[in-house]
């Protein structure tokens, strides 16, 4: 049985989206001003040369749209915070002696599993430094990494990751993100861009796509890392 | 011919979408799950988005799947907690009988078995914070084990029902009932 003050509470919802989804539609009149090419001739036009990345993708979301990126960041870092919170238990676990832990992985499936694993690694490594010239870059490198640690469970299962350790190193990284992105407005006079001037050439910005790379490609294996292990270690 | 490839995989995307929804076996669903992931993935290696597929590739079709295996494979342990102190006293031939309920009825409902000992803490905050579903008591004055676990819980209602004959046992509750609003 709902309560009447909680049923007005719904229907009032119901109402808010409804005129919210309304007015959403008449704001699209006109589709042309929409759907143009402007902004791929834009990027086709001056990518390269404003950034220095061959991968067009890299340019805009660590260059153009550098501000993006960060709160994107921001939000895998509040989403491994809240597992964490959920996950996290006051009781000491460490005089936890689990006596019939028989989690037997099958033998051909670590066999594989070690074969696998360096192979994986490097691919992680190739895709997070390589991420201006070819696909990829720190997100998805860094997935790549992250799996690949995962398979280093299977292959011994008593392994330990200190959780608490990694999310303060990812909480460290953000903050130096952060402070990359930011030091732009000192030599170039803007906020959240390359901090290395356009007139030093490209092989000079190439650097700064490396170094936003790998921090990004590191704090997004510690987040999923960080998440797994959470996943693994609840209730024991 | 990549036109006919694409609507291909589109309709086989949207028939593993429904299969998702209306299978019943959870462990089929996550290998689902993840051809579900690999077909996206394809859509947009053809549709000129590779930086998309390298990320959906690898969360969608790996560490998704992975972490659903792990979180399942959880809900199927039966965890108990040993709080019997056989230092004190000589109790090795209940002991087993104890056991031997506790590994048939765990066969019976293809749970996993995991008995642990050692863990400090009261038992409302044992059960409510680690998972435990059954802490193993003895009682001195009464000579007998007493079973403990959450009241919410199937599993004890079953239990009682078993051990309603064997006089070395009784199943008790704990209340656990949180307040939500």
């Amino acid at each position: 049985m709902i309560r009447p003050s909680s049923l007005i509470k719904r229907i009032s919802l119901v109402f808010l989206l409804g005129g919210v989804l309304y007015f959403f539609i008449i704001s699209f009149t006109d589709f042309k001003e929409i759907y143009n090419s402007a902004g791929k001739d834009f990027f086709l036009l001056n990518g390269l040369l404003d950034t220095g990345s061959r991968n067009l993708v890299t340019a805009i979301y660590l260059d153009y749209r550098l501000f993006d990126s960060l709160f994107e960041a921001g939000i895998l870092l509040i989403a491994v915070s809240g597992v964490m919170w959920v996950s996290e238990h006051k009781i000491t676990e460490k005089n936890a002696n689990f006596m019939l832990d028989k989690q037997k992985t099958p033998e051909l499936f670590i066999t594989f599993s070690r074969l696998l694993y360096p192979v994986m690694l490097l691919f992680g490594m190739y895709v997070v430094i390589n991420g201006h010239i070819s696909p990829g870059g720190g997100f998805q490198g860094g997935a790549i990494i992250a799996t690949a640690i995962l398979i280093l469970y299977y292959i011994d299962i008593r392994k330990t990751i200190e959780v608490n350790l990694i999310l303060t190193i990812e909480k460290f990284l953000f903050l130096f993100l952060f402070t990359i992105a930011f030091i732009s407005y000192f030599t170039r006079g803007e906020f959240f861009t390359n901090f290395i001037p356009s007139s030093m050439g490209m092989d000079a910005q190439v650097f700064y796509l490396y170094l936003l790379n790998i921090l990004i490609g590191a704090k997004v294996s510690l987040g999923l890392i960080a998440i797994f292990t959470a996943f693994l270690k609840e209730g024991r | 011919m990549m036109e006919t490839i694409g609507l291909i995989l589109q309709i086989l995307l949207i028939i593993i979408a429904l299969v998702i929804i209306f299978h019943k076996e959870n462990f089929t669903i996550i290998i689902y799950i993840s051809a579900f992931g690999l077909i996206a993935a394809t859509l947009y290696v053809i549709n000129q988005a590779p930086d998309v597929a390298i990320a959906e590739v690898a969360i969608g079709s790996a560490i998704i799947p992975l972490i659903y295996v792990i979180s399942i494979s959880r809900q199927r342990e039966f965890i108990v907690l040993d709080r019997v102190d056989y230092d004190q006293f000589n109790l090795d031939k209940e002991v087993s009988d104890v056991y031997q309920i506790l590994t048939e009825f765990a066969d019976e409902h293809s749970l996993k078995l995991n008995i642990c000992a050692g863990i400090k803490g009261s038992e409302r905050e044992l059960t409510r914070e680690l998972n435990i579903d059954l802490i193993i008591v003895y009682n001195p004055d009464k000579q007998r084990f007493e079973f403990k676990g959450k009241s919410s819980s199937v599993i004890m209602k079953q239990l009682k029902t078993i051990t309603k004959e064997k006089p070395f046992i009784q199943v008790s509750t704990i209340e656990d009932r949180d307040l939500y609003d």
